[in-house]
């Protein structure tokens, strides 16, 4: 899951990326409303799951940049996160087209879990778990369990299964999978997409994640 | 409170001037109604004489003198009564009116005269006919001019008893009219909220309350501004509070949740750095409460350019750590009288923000220098410097470049560095003035000058802000 921060405050967005990154999102973290404007314009576009957003932002208003990419019809999940408590505020936010509205200072669990709650609800989810040939994974608890018992994964390797579980029965590229496991920041390799995939397979059965020669990487619906 | 209306205050004045008006007319026309009635009257004696004189002469000539007898004229009509003629023939009285005495009606016995017959007062005309035989006295009795008299003057009196209630109520609802405007003025303000502050209308108001009225609305105005001032001053320090605070317990939240060390310590330095951050910004906001809030306090004549030196130097470690060149260029005659205490955390904020905002290797300059009557102080450096648009808003209180974006934030810049410094000059009369430093190697940069007068013309630095001419004479 590749996640978009716009905070200009530093502190703030260190700690934001830090706490998501925790979650196993990917997070790509920009300080101005331009900047904010050019990440979600740019070769990515809407491939983010949810975009974390502050009002107060140099440049460029959080609300335009709101309205901007309502504009051109792009349906991107969007939290605001702002010290603005009015209710004045609050509805103008969500009426401009934010999804959820957060206020400063707010705990990180809680962001967490309402960005958990945005992208479920945009994937068409109603549980919070997902389940596929007795593979269970708890985004919120950040488990897997086979058939009841729980597997140690790391974080890349979770957000790849999370990615795959999320779109059972659709190939997805490799592209794609590097989108939602790496963030701007992140070294990638030349084949460590085929690194995870050989550890996920190594620790569920080899039978779970298909790769399509050439296209991609799948797990069946059941 | 009955002088407080002007109401009644106008209808009193103007019933009372009236109602004096009144009978001073009234008196002088009693005065001139007598004057009149009694050259009427002594003209009618005069003729009633000379008829009497015409009629007894003819008589008198056809009569045998022994059978003239003394005679009654017979009364013709009450009126009669006010009335009395007398004639004498050789002193003997021949022929009078029924309310005529016996004895001779004036003493006098040629003219006009006054007398007194019988306790009454009489108006008397004596003449004689040419031979001197015969005397004609013609009397009124004087009570009657005086009642015509005072007939004329209560004619105009009684009207005036009626007249004068009608014109009072006449005025009073003319004066009620005339202060309507003022009414309607005050009502509108007097069911206004606090937080009401729109404009009055000022429209159908007389010229007299239109002065008023337009200075109630400059004042609604100013304090509508203040209050939004006020209001928005509430919502930025709102977030500037919030936002490090969410900062602070996000990141101790990430070290919480750290896994790996290094993780965790970066979180735990970014709590400290945070904190720092959060130490710095209140400390500014209560400095600005306290500036804002108490005058410049005791006034000493002091050696600026010492007091800059010794600021200066308590800094110098932060602009080493940096390897920013702080050069000091100090004229002598910086004496001025001020606020220790405010001007140096004047001097720290200056050169703080510009240590905070240079780059590394980066260059500060700060000059001291007599400019007549004032004292300049001017804080330059050569780096990213603000844009023109930016310079009108530097020293809103809050407000950081934006095209340093991030580097603002993390310079640890409050916002507040400008607004503190700006009331700091003013409590000392002076002013701020920021431009371009065009002229460094780096050719960008900030230049800060501030200017205070010599004599520290305190208290009157309200005046002076708001007059741009007095602020002229001082470059």
């Amino acid at each position: 899951m590749r996640l978009l921060i716009v905070e200009d405050d530093h502190l703030l967005g260190d700690a934001i990326q830090a706490g998501l990154t925790q979650a196993g999102f990917a997070v790509d973290w920009v300080c101005d409303g331009l900047a904010a404007e050019n990440a979600l314009t740019g070769q990515l576009g809407c491939d983010y799951a949810a975009m974390v957003l502050d009002l107060g932002l140099p440049r460029r208003d959080g609300l335009t940049v709101l309205k901007g990419i309502r504009q051109r019809g792009c349906a991107l999940p969007v939290l605001i996160l702002t010290a603005r408590d009015t209710i004045e505020d609050r509805i103008l936010g969500l009426d401009t087209g934010a999804d959820d509205y957060l206020l400063k200072p707010f705990d990180m669990g809680e962001l967490q879990a309402r960005l958990r709650a945005l992208i479920r609800r945009t994937e068409g989810k109603a549980t919070p778990r997902l389940e596929v040939s007795g593979i269970v994974l708890d985004p919120a608890a950040h488990t897997v369990s086979v058939d009841g018992h729980p597997i140690d994964l790391t974080a890349k390797e979770f957000a790849l299964l999370h990615a795959l579980m999320l779109n059972t029965g659709r190939v997805l590229s490799r592209q794609q999978l590097e989108q939602h496991l790496y963030s701007w920041n992140d070294e990638t390799g030349s084949n460590t997409i085929e690194v995870y995939v050989h550890h996920l397979r190594r620790k569920l059965g080899r039978d779970l994640i298909r790769n399509m020669r050439g296209i991609g990487y799948l797990i069946e619906k059941e | 409170m009955l002088t407080a209306s002007l109401k009644v205050r106008l209808t009193l004045a103007v019933s009372v001037l009236v109602g004096l008006l009144w009978l001073i007319a009234a008196g002088a026309t009693w005065l001139e109604a007598r004057h009149e009635a009694e050259e009427l009257f002594d003209a009618h004696l005069i003729q009633a004489a000379s008829l009497l004189i015409a009629q007894t002469n003819g008589e008198l000539d056809d009569e045998d003198d022994d059978s003239f007898e003394e005679s009654h004229a017979p009364e013709l009509h009450r009126y009669a009564r006010r009335v009395a003629f007398q004639v004498w023939l050789d002193d003997r009285l021949r022929l009078h009116s029924a309310n005529a005495p016996d004895t001779p009606l004036s003493a006098k016995r040629e003219g006009l005269s006054d007398s007194v017959v019988d306790g009454e007062r009489w108006r008397v005309f004596s003449a004689w006919n040419d031979r001197r035989q015969v005397l004609v006295q013609v009397g009124e009795r004087i009570g009657a001019r005086d009642h015509m008299a005072r007939a004329v003057a209560g004619g105009l009196l009684k009207p005036l008893l009626i007249a004068l209630p009608l014109v009072a109520l006449f005025i009073w609802l003319a004066v009620r009219h005339g202060v309507r405007p003022l009414e309607r003025v005050a009502a509108e303000v007097e069911q206004r909220s606090p937080e009401h502050l729109a404009q009055l209308p000022t429209n159908d108001l007389p010229s007299e309350v239109l002065p008023l009225v337009e200075r109630l609305n400059t004042l609604f105005g100013r304090v509508a501004r203040s209050f939004e001032q006020e209001r928005r001053f509430t919502a930025d320090a709102a977030h500037e509070l919030r936002t490090p605070l969410a900062g602070l317990r996000a990141q101790a939240q990430v070290a919480l949740g750290a896994t790996e060390d290094a993780a965790r310590r970066h979180a735990l330095a970014n709590v400290l750095q945070g904190c720092d951050r959060m130490t710095h910004l209140v400390e500014q906001l209560l400095l600005l409460a306290r500036v804002d809030a108490t005058g410049p306090g005791d006034l000493v004549e002091l050696d600026f350019a010492e007091l800059v030196r010794e600021v200066v130097g308590q800094l110098v470690t932060q602009a080493i750590n940096k390897d920013i060149d702080i050069e000091l260029a100090a004229e002598a005659g910086g004496a001025l009288r001020g606020n220790s205490a405010w001007l140096s955390i004047l001097v720290r904020n200056l050169v703080d923000n510009a240590i905070r905002y240079t780059p590394r290797n980066g260059r500060i300059r700060v000059v001291i220098e007599p400019v007549n009557a004032a004292v300049s102080l001017v804080v330059e450096d050569d780096g990213p410097g603000v844009t023109e648009e930016e310079l009108s808003r530097l020293g809103q209180r809050f407000w950081r470049s934006q095209e340093s974006g991030q580097n603002s934030s993390a310079a640890g810049g409050s916002g507040l560095g400008l607004s503190i410094v700006r009331r700091i000059a003013e409590l000392h009369g002076g002013w701020v003035k920021y431009s371009s430093n065009k002229a460094s190697p780096t050719g960008s940069g900030m230049r800060i000058q501030v200017k205070f007068p010599k004599n520290g013309t305190i208290q009157g630095n309200e005046s002076l802000l708001k007059n741009p001419d007095a602020l002229r004479a001082f470059e």
